[in-house]
């Protein structure tokens, strides 16, 4: 099974994200920030994907994306964000995809797929 | 001798020129008779030339009441030439306003009462064109177009030559050849030249002639005009100076329009920028719970089943977008408050009264002890002083200090100082210099609209406000200019 690490500072988005992906079968293990998420990630070698917020109160999302390439090229990530304007930052280039968050997590769920599929970690 | 201008009383009959019954007086007086009869008469200029020195008492009595009234009218005249020209300098002094300078300079030397020449040209140094060029001529009626007079420095020229040496010159057509075209132009045979210099810079030429009279221009009087050159030269310098720095103001004052528009177009763009980057956070701080309370009763309705934990997210987000809304639109009438003349120790005291009863935090003041008229939106001052005091509580409260809030009010020459201090640990530097932006916020169940809230309440009546860290909290000092505050005077008011 699949293990997804969920990044946000929000936890009510952590709560619905978990709720969504544990329905599709993965597991899921939350990090409500940054640093959260690298401590997480140096313990856990089995996390299959990231799901990642930029705006965190802390160390932002594009701080840690940077970490995590450093320390697992092969780990995908995807940035999952409110806001539409960071896709022009070209550090966001460094994850395997972009999504805006929305109501709709169909194009969230999509993208965890594919990359999963990607990375011969489904 | 037994002349008549010797006695010392005359009969009517003895001088023709005495009318009896209007000068009785002078044929009793011998020395007012010799100053005003016998001076000019034909037989008292006879009887003195047969005078062979021998009676030089009668010579030194006569004299000079003759030949002095001439040299006593050349005297006169002179003393009325010195007046004028020390007035017009004075004048010259005096004046900034480089036309006038020069009409003054041309009048002093064409009127009667100056040096009396019948035509003065002024010619202006122009760098760029590198000679001299009419700019102005006063003369006795004689006009012509003088525009084609220009004298170029790089001519070989007498009339160069004589500028360059710094000396008043005369020109005659009969042994200046070299300057015949000048002659022409001018209509004379002879003029006389002038040179102006500056401190090290050359200023102009002033040709003077008699175009009417023909007459030729003499050496002495240009000579004497040498001296009043140097005079004539620092006040088309100072004019000059003056032109010069009131074309740097005016270009000063155009650079300074220009800056102005120009920050106005920057502070316009930063303003929108402002608007788009708010814009760009509300839209994400509404955006999360949306995609949570959707997200979730789509979940819902996937799975028809009831969550407590779930609906009660959707409430918890609902709310939170409801608070966003709120401190928006907080934010919003900030920027248009609604002034009216009030007291502002009496807003202060209701805004601590109010937070008491909210929060049960304690609150140490000092507040003046009349009343603060103040210019001001009651209700935004109120708001803004609960927002500074509930910030202090909750900074306090993170840090688990139960100590009572201060606050302090006094009035300045200039201005209302309010400061509130807490015991709540300070603030790092990095959000010191963010807590003021719309939703900047270090709490989790914040909006991040407080303290902008603030900030956009004082913008609007001209106040501003300062966070510094004391040695365990923070001090926030907030200031009100005077020219919205009237301390009354009367403590029973």
């Amino acid at each position: 099974m699949p293990k997804i690490l969920i990044v946000d500072d929000e936890d009510s988005i952590r709560f619905l994200y978990r709720k969504e992906f544990e329905d599709e079968g993965y597991e899921v293990v939350e990090a409500s920030s940054g640093e959260e998420a690298l401590d997480i990630l140096e313990k856990d070698e089995d996390i299959d994907l990231v799901v990642l917020d930029i705006k965190m109160k802390t160390m932002s999302g594009l701080e840690a994306l940077q970490h995590i390439v450093k320390k697992q090229r092969n780990l995908p990530v995807i940035l999952c964000s409110a806001y539409s304007s960071y896709q022009d930052d070209f550090s966001s280039w460094l994850a395997d995809s972009y999504v805006i968050k929305s109501p709709d997590l169909t194009e969230l769920k999509n993208e965890v797929k594919r990359l999963l599929k990607k990375y011969g970690r489904d | 001798m037994g002349v008549c201008w010797l006695k010392d009383k005359l009969a009517p009959s003895e001088c023709p020129s005495i009318d009896p019954e209007k000068e009785a007086s002078l044929l009793s007086d011998k020395a007012l008779r010799l100053k005003k009869k016998c001076s000019s008469c034909i037989k008292f200029v006879v009887d003195l030339s047969s005078v062979n020195g021998v009676d030089t008492q009668i010579y030194k009595e006569t004299m000079p009441v003759a030949f002095g009234n001439e040299m006593r009218e050349r005297i006169e005249q002179l003393e009325e030439k010195l007046s004028s020209i020390y007035r017009s300098t004075k004048v010259l002094k005096e004046t900034t306003n480089l036309e006038e300078v020069i009409s003054i300079t041309l009048s002093l030397l064409t009127s009667k009462e100056g040096f009396g020449f019948e035509r003065a040209i002024f010619l202006k140094y122009e760098p760029d064109r590198k000679g001299f060029v009419p700019v102005a001529v006063h003369s006795a009626g004689v006009r012509g177009s003088l525009s084609d007079m220009f004298i170029s420095v790089d001519m070989d020229h007498p009339v160069l030559k004589a500028f360059f040496e710094r000396r008043c010159a005369v020109f005659d057509r009969k042994n200046q050849k070299k300057i015949y075209e000048l002659m022409v132009i001018l209509g004379v045979d002879s003029f006389g030249l002038i040179p102006l210099w500056g401190s090290n810079r050359p200023l102009g030429i002033i040709i003077v002639d008699n175009p009417i009279s023909m007459k030729h221009v003499d050496p002495a009087s240009l000579k004497a005009l040498e001296g009043l050159a140097g005079q004539l030269s620092l006040a088309v310098e100072k004019a000059m100076l003056y032109e010069d720095l009131k074309c740097k103001l005016k270009e000063l004052e155009e650079t300074k329009r220009q800056i102005e528009k120009q920050q106005n177009i920057i502070l316009n763009m930063e303003k929108a920028l402002a608007v788009v980057d708010v814009t760009s956070k509300i839209v994400h701080e509404i955006r999360n719970p949306l995609t949570v309370i959707g997200g979730i009763a789509n979940m819902l309705l996937k799975k028809r089943e009831f969550d407590e934990e779930a609906l009660k997210k959707i409430s918890d987000e609902a709310k939170r977008i409801d608070m966003i809304l709120k401190d928006l639109s907080s934010y919003n009438e900030a920027s248009h408050p609604k002034k009216i003349k009030a007291d502002l120790v009496y807003v202060v005291k209701e805004a601590i009264r109010e937070f008491r009863r909210n929060s049960k935090a304690e609150v140490v003041y000092k507040l003046p002890k009349a009343p603060v008229e103040v210019q001001i939106d009651p209700l935004h001052i109120k708001k803004m002083i609960k927002a500074i005091l509930y910030n202090a509580f909750e900074a306090q409260s993170k840090k688990g200090i139960d100590a009572p809030i201060k606050l302090e009010m006094e009035v300045y020459s200039d201005e209302v100082v309010i400061t509130v201090i807490d015991r709540g640990g300070g603030v790092s530097d990095e959000v010191k210099t963010k807590m003021f932006e719309p939703f900047f916020t270090t709490k989790k169940d914040g909006t991040g609209l407080g303290l902008s809230v603030v900030l956009m309440v004082l913008s609007e009546h001209g106040g501003n406000i300062e966070v510094e860290n004391t040695k365990d909290g923070l001090c926030v000092t907030v200031k009100l200019p005077l020219k919205e505050v009237q301390y009354a005077q009367n403590l029973n008011s």
